[in-house]
């Protein structure tokens, strides 16, 4: 399975993926505007389904959006379902926002409600 | 005098930007860095900054999205550039306002004025938990894209969504939107 190392751009957030000896760690990170989100997702659709036949024991997923348009929402609740799917690890999701960001925070609670995976708010202090 | 008066039109009328033409993906990059830099400068409320740059990623991409197949459809001697699109961006009386346009089939009229009604009819926490049931839905398809794109701009605006449709040949109309923002 090939590690993941996109880098950020003003339209899209920088994805890296590590596969470690117990873990499987992906961290999404920036900012999400494509006009198409589904195209920008599919290498880490394509990820999950390679890593899924044969999980490591733990696998966390870290997500930090600056900024997320309604295109990338849908591609990013889809990739979690997929994720959702994964059996045999232990999973986590940690979702970033910034204090005073209401509309990343309320994101992150409306994905906490609509996957099935745990999920963590993580409250940052504005830089 | 042309120049000025174009000048001084722009200005009366404290248009911020205003654009017709081909909506392509570079066009939209430019346009919401320009946009998200004027804004940092104009604007002081980070809030509204937000608001203003989430509805113009939305409404812009909306554009950049819908625009309609016209091959097939009847042309009459009229003609025109159907896949271009329009938008304006005004600051007035301490609020903002973003126009957009385009052209659209007729049979499409019904879809799109029963999403923007659906929305409209909404207040803030149902507008959140329809689009968290789009989310959830699983699908994807321009469809329900465009429909999130409503949702996510109604939650935004400080305003009902204005939009009108004129016809301009019989199988095709100009579909105007209008989203407003307050300046606290």
């Amino acid at each position: 399975m090939e590690n993941l190392n996109i880098e950020g751009t003003t339209k899209t957030p920088q994805v890296l993926s590590a596969l470690e000896d117990n873990r499987l760690y992906i961290s999404i990170k920036g900012r999400s505007i494509p006009e198409d989100a589904k195209e920008f997702f599919q290498p880490l659709m394509d990820l999950i389904e390679s890593y899924k036949p044969n999980p490591k024991p733990n696998t966390v997923i870290d997500i930090y959006f600056e900024y997320l348009n309604t295109s990338s929402s849908k591609s990013l609740a889809i990739f979690l379902k997929r994720f959702e799917s994964v059996t045999g690890t232990e999973k986590v999701v940690n979702w970033y926002y910034e204090k005073l960001d209401y509309d990343l925070k309320e994101a992150g609670e409306d994905f906490a409600l609509i996957i099935d995976i745990p999920f963590n708010l993580v409250q940052i202090s504005n830089s | 005098m042309v120049g000025y008066k174009n000048y001084k039109d722009l200005e009366d009328q404290n248009i911020i930007l205003s654009y017709k033409g081909s909506i392509t993906s570079d066009l939209l990059s430019s346009i919401l860095h320009i946009m998200e830099n004027k804004l940092a400068k104009k604007e002081e409320d980070k809030l509204v900054q937000r608001k203003m740059f989430n509805i113009l990623v939305e409404a812009l991409q909306n554009l950049y999205h819908h625009i309609d197949d016209f091959s097939t459809s009847a042309t009459t001697d009229y003609t025109f550039d159907k896949e271009a699109g329009m938008f304006i961006i005004i600051n007035e009386d301490e609020t903002y306002k973003i126009i957009t346009g385009n052209f659209v089939l007729n049979k499409n009229i019904p879809l799109i004025e029963r999403s923007i009604e659906l929305v409209n009819g909404m207040n803030q926490p149902q507008l959140r938990q329809y689009y968290r049931e789009i989310l959830s839905s699983g699908s994807i398809g321009e469809e329900t894209e465009v429909g999130l794109g409503f949702v996510d701009i109604a939650r935004k605006s400080d305003y009902k969504l204005g939009f009108e449709f004129a016809q301009v040949e019989p199988a095709i109309s100009f579909f105007t939107l209008t989203m407003m923002v307050d300046q606290v």
